[in-house]
């Protein structure tokens, strides 16, 4: 395909965040893939789990003005003894009540938008990248999941001199990982628990594909950081931890690992999802 | 990991006596000493016929001669110009008017008004009512401008004297106080001392020759200097004979020797130039106190390029071996102390302008030098770290940013910062540079640039800047576009008749009819102001402050009079992105979605949004802000902000000043907020306007610092040459670690490469703002930044402590 074709390719992001300091060398622009293989009970992002758009409501945003329900043609919304009823399961997200809803109470979660245009977002931020070697991470969601958009924005970022590196929990078909491989600067690699079958209770997926990967990653020559979020009760006794570095360092030596800490920053969007945060420890 | 602040939990690297001092100074609080009124008012009774240059000096004498001194235990520098520490001076000859409206009123006395409470000690109000007030009343800088000026200038031009108090102009702090705002030649002062200017005067005034008929007023002007170098020199000695006598009764011998070295320094001070560190920062202080507080009563009595002009001093200290770098640490910071120990009494408006009794001592490091090369020294670096360790009020250190300024100084700035008292503040070389160029300031001069108060550029020395004369609410002045000059709040009549809603067809009449509306609040502050000028001048020369600031010896006249080298007056702009976003707002439900029409939108702004709740939210949520790196209003930013700074910059005052300029708000965002009815951006009725000056309105930015920056460098800077403001809150978790730092100064550079001026961070949680507003004994020491200068949290007032909650955070998760 030409490149200009590649450039009109569309992804579904979440959010473009401007100014991050944790997240790779420098300051960096984060772009948020929706769409993630795990469902990890802590995910700080839950938004970026459902690989299609979403309504995010927020009730106490609400104002009851009765436009929402004007517009619904299915019903989703609707005004019982003057509450707001926001019914999901009749919820085709046509995006109609968010165009008309004054308060933002309603918002989007999720846009398709073209490699150009976040590209347009990106060059706004270059000369932040300039002093501090910053760039551009790719992150979520999962950016392997919308694997040749995240191709082609690596690739126009590459062609564009700027400092990429792509976040992730590791869980994809080889063949797509080596792809990103290939186009990025840098891997964050995300490594939740050593043993199977506490990955899959908490996760909602295996590891073996992850290991697996990350070990295949290793034998490229490319800049990997490993990221454990240390999730109280889940990984953070001393064992666990030791279990992880003992594997990465099995693998491959002096790798550099980044710890994160546990944080309930995500828990209101929970509920702005309609959902429920079942971490508990 | 649940990091809110870093200020709380700081361990500083003190002495025992720093520690003491800081502390003392942190729980004492502000109380009003009427010393220097009843000396002045002894004086001025008894010079009534003189000149009013010979009377200036004769009262200053007075007070040095009867004034109280003190030594406080453990102090290394010595000098009060108040009764005790924290005690803020009266002077009736500027403030007679508002103490007598003020100082029995229920709500607005200074120990019953809400903001900058002051002690008053039993009898002190009637001391001043009957024994003060009474003499000066029909005397000041007030007086004689609301007998000259037109009412309609008062009413539309000063606004807590019109009737309808909510004009947009603001012009009381030079109509009420003296006038500060000022960086003098501390160099000259500290090569010459307070002997070698007393000589050049008496030097100069011998060899006049009185056949000329313009010498006869520069005999005047130099024999009030000489009476003024004459009481100084003496009240120094006083200073000596106090720590002598406190040595003798001594007991603790350490101390005896330290009051002995005081005595020594200060009777040497008294008739040479300084020669050692300790001296220099004496002496220096001295003059601090003379401009501040004795002579007049304004702030911003900057220090200006400190670590260029002390350097010498130090430097020669230490390769003789008679100071180490710790003692000079602790000399600092015993100095620091005593500028937080320093106070000011404004009047209820002033104060809720400048909330929070900051001196804005500007002592800014780092930058060029007069040839453009990297001037940060060893000085620089322990000027950091003493302001780092007392975490006091003053000085509002600073620091000059360029593309060669070496990334250690930075560094140690910003992990001042990561402490989240708001200090330092950065400035970029750069834009600076272009600003003060903008006027015909040389190359030179303008890389030797300082900061006067928050944010206002001087060159060093050689300026009478009045950079804090006017403020003007450009919210309010769109306003009264919207609706023919008439106010949403008081429906009066109070700007000019540009039309009613039906005539504004299109988007360009509306700005053109705000245009107009800002030239009229500019003229008339201009007038105003031009009186102000007349009158300091007329009534209350500073002869002390004059012979310090270049060019006034020369042409033997007070600054007042157009003495100094460059003349200045800053007419500084409030609101500019409430009123972008307000433009937007309207050029697009207007006239581009024609959704509703003028005057229906204008109605509902007049009923503060009352029943149409629904439209407020969209107008908030769903129009271009400013803030978010969006053209769309960003270019109207830039453009009202063009449109601003030349209508200013056209004016000239009555000694040649020149009218500059500046977008900053102070603290005045809060009460030019509560005149300001609905916007059409979405903000309601009485809500702050936008904080910093060029910072987004709270809440209004959805894209990061970033967006952020980008949005505030399209502004005009180099126009602003009173200066623009950019605050910007952060999460304490993104200044952790040692890596994140380095970033944060990345930052700062990319804003200079950017052609951004200045930028200042609070990085403090909303929880311990909350927990400080709860208890606030417990965090008196609690500091944030709030304009261009930094204040005690618990000692603002409510309105601007929500002001500073409602600032939006950026960080990164």
């Amino acid at each position: 395909m030409a490149e200009s074709d590649q450039n009109k390719k569309y992804g579904l992001i979440f959010d473009i965040q401007r100014f991050s300091v944790h997240d790779g060398p420098g300051i960096r622009t984060l772009v948020f893939f929706k769409g993630c293989p795990l469902r990890c009970q802590w995910c700080s992002n839950p938004e970026g789990q459902l690989m299609g758009q979403q309504i995010l409501y927020n009730s106490r945003r609400c104002i009851a003005c009765n436009g929402c329900v004007a517009v619904c043609h299915t019903g989703a919304s609707s005004m019982i003894n003057g509450t707001m009823v926001y019914d999901r399961k009749k919820c085709i997200v046509c995006g109609k009540c968010i165009e008309i809803c004054p308060s933002g109470a309603r918002t989007l979660s999720g846009k398709w938008i073209t490699v150009d245009e976040v590209m347009d977002v990106i060059e706004k931020d270059r000369v932040f990248f300039r002093h501090s070697g910053g760039g551009v991470t790719l992150g979520g969601g999962e950016p392997t999941y919308q694997p040749e958009f995240a191709a082609a924005l690596l690739t126009e970022c590459r062609r564009n001199n700027i400092h990429t590196a792509i976040e992730t929990c590791g869980y994809a078909d080889w063949k797509t990982f080596s792809l990103l491989l290939e186009k990025t600067d840098l891997v964050l690699f995300d490594i939740k628990h050593i043993d199977d079958s506490k990955q899959r209770q908490y996760t909602g997926a295996s590891n073996r594909i992850i290991l697996d990967n990350l070990d295949k990653l290793f034998k490229s020559n490319k800049k990997i950081i490993v990221r454990i979020t240390l999730i109280p009760h889940f990984n953070d006794s001393k064992e666990e931890k030791e279990k992880i570095v003992n594997f990465v360092g099995s693998k491959r030596k002096n790798v550099e690992i980044e710890y994160l800490y546990y944080h309930k920053y995500g828990l209101h969007k929970y509920e702005l999802l309609g959902g429920r945060y079942i971490y508990r420890y | 990991m649940n990091i809110q602040t870093y200020q709380l939990d700081y361990a500083c690297n003190v002495t025992e006596r720093v520690n003491t001092l800081t502390d003392r100074a942190i729980k004492t609080k502000p109380f009003i000493c009427t010393e220097r009124a009843r000396c002045i008012t002894e004086s001025y009774r008894n010079s009534e016929g003189k000149d009013p240059l010979i009377r200036k000096a004769l009262a200053l004498k007075h007070l040095l001669e009867n004034m109280s001194i003190y030594i406080n235990e453990d102090e290394l520098i010595v000098g009060n110009n108040s009764s005790g520490p924290r005690g803020s001076v009266v002077a009736p000859e500027y403030s007679a008017n508002w103490l007598n409206r003020e100082l029995f009123d229920p709500l607005k006395a200074p120990d019953k008004r809400p903001q900058d409470t002051h002690i008053i000690l039993d009898g002190m109000k009637d001391f001043l009512s009957k024994e003060i007030l009474p003499y000066w009343l029909g005397k000041t800088v007030e007086d004689r401008v609301v007998d000259i000026l037109p009412e309609t200038v008062i009413e539309h031009g000063v606004a807590s004297l019109g009737e309808v108090n909510t004009t947009p102009v603001a012009p009381e702090v030079y109509l009420r106080n003296g006038i500060g705002h000022v960086i003098v030649d501390y160099e000259k002062l500290l090569t010459c001392g307070f002997n070698g200017i007393c000589f050049q005067a008496e030097k100069i005034a011998d060899e006049l020759d009185l056949t000329i008929p313009e010498n006869f007023r520069k005999k005047i002007f130099f024999t009030s200097v000489i009476i003024a170098y004459k009481a100084v020199q003496k009240w120094i000695e006083r200073y000596a004979n106090l720590a002598k006598e406190k040595a003798e009764h001594c007991k603790d011998e350490k101390r005896a020797e330290e009051l002995i070295r005081i005595s020594k320094d200060c009777i040497f001070i008294s008739q040479n130039p300084p020669e050692t560190f300790r001296q220099a920062l004496q002496a220096w202080f001295f003059a601090q106190l003379l401009l501040f507080g004795l002579e007049q009563n304004c702030t911003a009595v900057s220090p200006g390029r400190f670590d260029q002009y002390m350097y010498p001093f130090y430097k020669n200290d230490i390769q003789n071996n008679i100071l180490t770098k710790e003692e000079a640490v602790e000399l600092i910071e015993c100095l620091f102390v005593k500028l937080s120990e320093m106070s000011i009494l404004w009047d209820f408006d002033s104060a809720s302008y400048w909330s929070g009794f900051s001196m804005t001592l500007c002592l800014i490091v780092g930058g060029v030098d007069e040839d453009g090369n990297d001037a940060t020294n060893e000085l620089s670096y322990l000027l950091i770290e003493a302001d780092k360790n007392t975490g006091l009020l003053q000085p509002e250190l600073a620091v000059r940013v360029n593309n060669c300024s070496p990334r250690s100084i930075l560094f140690e700035a910003m992990k001042e910062v990561r402490l989240g008292r708001g200090k330092p503040k950065f400035f970029m070389d750069n834009a600076a540079i272009s600003m003060i160029r903008n006027t015909d300031i040389s190359l030179k001069e303008a890389r030797n640039y300082a900061v006067v108060g928050c944010v206002e550029l001087t060159p060093s020395g050689n300026t009478a800047a009045y950079t804090g004369a006017v403020f003007i609410n450009l919210a309010k002045c769109l306003e009264l576009a919207l609706d023919d000059g008439r106010c949403f709040i008081k429906n009066k009549y109070i700007g000019l008749r540009t039309g009613i809603p039906d005539d504004l067809k299109n988007y360009d009449d509306i700005v053109y009819a705000f245009k107009q509306q800002v030239s009229y609040a500019v003229k008339n502050a201009v007038i105003v102001m031009n009186a102000i000028l007349e009158y300091q001048a007329k009534l209350y020369p500073c002869p002390f402050t004059s012979s310090l600031i270049n060019g006034c010896m020369e042409k033997g006249r007070d600054f007042t009079e157009g003495g100094a080298q460059y003349n200045f007056v800053g007419i500084t702009g409030v609101g500019l992105p409430n009123v972008a976003n307000s433009l937007a707002a309207v050029k697009k439900v207007v006239y581009e979605e024609k959704k509703i029409e003028l005057k229906d939108l204008v109605t509902i702004l007049q009923a503060n949004f009352d029943h149409n709740e629904e439209f407020r939210l969209e107008l908030w949520n769903n129009i271009p802000k400013y803030g978010n790196d969006d053209d769309y209003v960003d270019a109207i930013a830039r453009e009202v902000g063009q449109f601003y700074c030349q209508e200013v910059a056209g004016f000239k005052g009555p000694f040649g000043n020149r009218f500059r300029p500046g977008l900053f708000a102070v603290s005045i965002n809060v009460p030019f907020g509560l005149v300001t009815g609905a916007t059409a951006e979405g903000r309601k009725s009485g809500q702050p306007l936008a904080d910093g000056g060029i910072s987004p309105a709270a809440g209004s930015e959805k894209h990061g610092v970033l967006g952020v920056i980008k949005s505030a460098t399209k502004i005009d800077n180099v126009l602003a040459g009173n200066g623009t403001l950019l605050n910007i809150r952060l999460s304490p978790s993104v200044l952790e670690t040692d890596e994140d730092i380095a970033k944060i100064v990345d930052l700062i550079r990319s804003y200079h490469d950017l052609g951004g001026y200045h930028i200042q961070f609070n990085v403090i949680d909303n929880e311990v703002l909350r927990k400080a507003q709860k208890d606030p004994e417990r965090y008196r020491g609690l500091m944030v930044r709030v304009a261009g200068y930094s204040a005690y949290f618990v000692e603002l007032n409510p309105e601007v402590q929500e002001d500073i909650i409602s600032r939006t955070i950026h960080g990164g998760i």
